[in-house]
């Protein structure tokens, strides 16, 4: 003889048969016990066993069948949203009883008081629970485990700069942010370049046509000016050389010659170069575009800026 | 408001924390589990990322912010606790070249001492003695985990606080926000009510509202998650991270889609808590009157209140429908 148990705690007895008996009084909550041969008039007899239709899918289940993640995610998410919803209700409240300013300080030191507490209590339980657990990434893992806090400042890092750049793009210059930004590289980044090349460019000419025009040559000044990129067309050594914009031309002049004031005017020219202003952007790109194409006005011949 | 303010720092505990936990519990996920099994499993993770951001938020971070503020309510653009030390080239030429070598010497070393000390922040204090206190706890031995629970069991009166608190100076902030003027009458606006406070939330108020909104959606909702991305899979750092040893070691995996989830929250509530606290901790605001910054001050943090609650909920499309599924594959997770 077998027994089997039913809901209410009694046994049952099978005998070789389909049907069952149940030994209580108590109806029988087990679809398969469909009858008691003994005691039949005391029991209530249950209908065959049958296959129920399943019930229409709900909502949850249809996004649970579509993709599980995307409805954990949304699950996750209501709690947020049901979290702001008491906040914006918060903002509902008669404006008599609306925190003041000191309440407010008051209440924001709280938080980051309670924040500074919390630290500490979420580290070490974290901390205990994979020191006590095995070493994740198997051997030295512990040990890797150091590099995680890298990625938070890491991830700081990368919100800065894409928080400034937007800024600059969409709130401070929302229309002329590409010519600001482009100033700004020019001018930090190419225009530093350019403005060391206006330099020594200014300053090898005019000492160069300085000499020339020192020692009686003309002829020989014109063709240390032009190597350059000036031409002494007028033929009194007076020559011009280098730089972008009039801040960094150089003009070398030796009225005495004697070489010195054209030394002197290179270093105002290199002087003057370092203060070059930013450039506009429509200009600076055309100035882009003439330099990579050679035709710069401080382009040595043959060499780079 | 800075308008660069809302993007270097996401949401670091609570939302990534609840994301994670769903998402390891959902079903079909490698990780599957109940709910408290996946936060057994996601938290520790949680908090080692926790135990990065919260001295850089609090320590730079918090510098960083000072100056924006004082830049934006004063139209001063110099560094924080910059004690007037003269750049480089600008000693007085009369100094001779040893004394301007000294000085400039001297001005370093002061410079590295202010690194120094922003970065020895409470928080950081915080992340050692809870790292102290995790290996105590961990390691089991009688007496010292004893002491170990009984500082944290101290600490834990405070720490539950941190969400309502923090959640009521976001409504106390937004509370300081003008009202709008009623435009219809009585009736009408209690049928409006639900509408209004739905709708309201997420109607920014002018257009430069509306442009640092769009900037820190654009930041936070797109341009960092993808630099999270690079940064767990391609950067020379995602070397340095442990690597799963088998299928059953999904811990690493974990460990990824946490970084990954923290990339992609929204702006942390914490920036909040920053801006309502007063500017002249530290020091003067730099002549003007205290109390003239400190009226400024609470208005920018009504809008930062204003701009963080729609960055929160606009978030949470790209974040549900984009990113969540996404991570999940690229940490490996997926079903």
């Amino acid at each position: 003889m077998r027994f089997s148990r039913v809901a209410d705690g009694t046994r049952c007895a099978r005998r070789g048969r389909s049907s069952v008996m149940v030994a209580s009084s108590a109806p029988c909550l087990a679809p398969r016990l469909s009858s008691c041969p003994r005691n039949a008039g005391r029991h209530r007899r249950l209908p065959p066993t049958r296959v129920l239709p399943l019930p229409p899918p709900s909502p949850t289940a249809l996004a649970l069948a579509l993709d599980p993640v995307m409805a954990a995610s949304l699950a996750g998410l209501g709690r947020l949203a049901l979290a702001l919803v008491l906040v914006v209700g918060l903002t509902r409240l008669p404006t008599a009883d609306a925190p003041t300013l000191p309440a407010r300080t008051t209440a924001a030191a709280l938080s980051r008081t309670a924040y500074w507490c919390l630290i500490p209590c979420t580290l070490a339980t974290g901390v205990s629970r994979l020191v006590s657990t095995a070493a994740p990434g198997g051997p030295g893992g512990l040990a890797r485990l150091a590099a995680v806090p890298l990625f938070a400042c890491a991830q700081i890092a990368a919100g800065f700069v894409v928080g400034r750049g937007l800024s600059i793009f969409v709130v401070t210059q929302p229309v002329g942010g590409v010519h600001f930004v482009l100033n700004r590289l020019f001018d930090g980044l190419w225009g530093r370049r350019q403005r060391r090349s206006a330099r020594r460019n200014a300053a090898d000419a005019a000492v160069a046509a300085a000499t020339a025009a020192a020692v009686g040559a003309p002829g020989l000044a014109s063709a240390l000016a032009s190597s350059w990129g000036e031409v002494d067309n007028e033929g009194d050594g007076v020559i011009g050389a280098g730089g972008w914009g009039d801040a960094s031309w150089a003009e070398a002049s030796d009225s005495d010659d004697d070489g010195v004031g054209a030394r002197s005017n290179a270093t105002a020219a290199a002087t003057n170069a370092t203060t070059l202003p930013a450039l506009p952007g429509v200009r600076a790109l055309t100035v882009l575009i003439c330099s990579f194409g050679g035709l710069g006005a401080g382009r040595r011949p043959g060499g780079a800026l | 408001m800075p308008s660069s303010l809302p993007s270097p720092a996401g949401n670091s505990l609570t939302l990534p924390l609840a994301l994670l936990v769903a998402l390891l519990s959902a079903p079909g996920a490698v990780a599957a589990g109940s709910p408290a099994a996946a936060e057994a499993l996601a938290a520790p993770w949680i908090a080692l990322f926790l135990s990065g951001w919260s001295p850089s938020f609090w320590g730079p971070g918090q510098r960083f912010a000072r100056h924006e503020l004082q830049r934006e309510l004063l139209g001063l653009d110099v560094a924080p606790d910059d004690k007037g030390a003269a750049p480089d080239g600008l000693h007085p030429p009369a100094w001779p070249a040893a004394r301007r070598r000294r000085a400039e010497a001297w001005r370093r070393i002061c410079a590295v001492g202010d690194i120094v000390r922003t970065l020895m922040s409470p928080p950081l204090w915080g992340v050692v003695a809870g790292c102290v206190l995790g290996f105590a706890l961990g390691s089991g031995s009688g007496l010292v985990a004893g002491l170990a629970r009984f500082v944290l069991d101290a600490a834990g009166v405070f720490s539950p606080g941190t969400l309502p608190v923090t959640a009521v100076v976001l409504a106390a902030s937004l509370s300081a926000a003008p009202p709008t003027p009623p435009k219809t009458s009585a009736a009408r606006r209690g049928r409006q009510t639900i509408r209004r406070l739905a709708l309201s939330a997420l109607r920014p108020d002018d257009p430069t509202e509306r442009r640092v909104v769009l900037a820190g959606l654009v930041a936070r909702g797109v341009l960092v998650p993808l630099a999270g991305i690079w940064l767990v899979t391609a950067s020379p750092l995602a070397s340095l991270l442990p690597a799963p040893v088998g299928p059953a070691d999904v811990g690493p995996r974990v460990l990824r889609l946490a970084l990954l989830l923290t990339a992609a929250m929204p702006p942390a509530q914490n920036l909040l808590v920053l801006l309502n606290l007063p500017l002249t901790d530290e020091g003067s605001s730099g002549g003007v009157g205290d109390a003239d910054v400190e009226r400024a001050r609470q208005r920018m943090a009504a809008l930062a209140a204003r701009v963080v609650l729609r960055l929160y909920c606009l978030s949470a499309v790209p974040l549900a429908l984009v990113w969540c599924p996404l991570f999940v594959r690229v940490a490996g997770l997926g079903g």
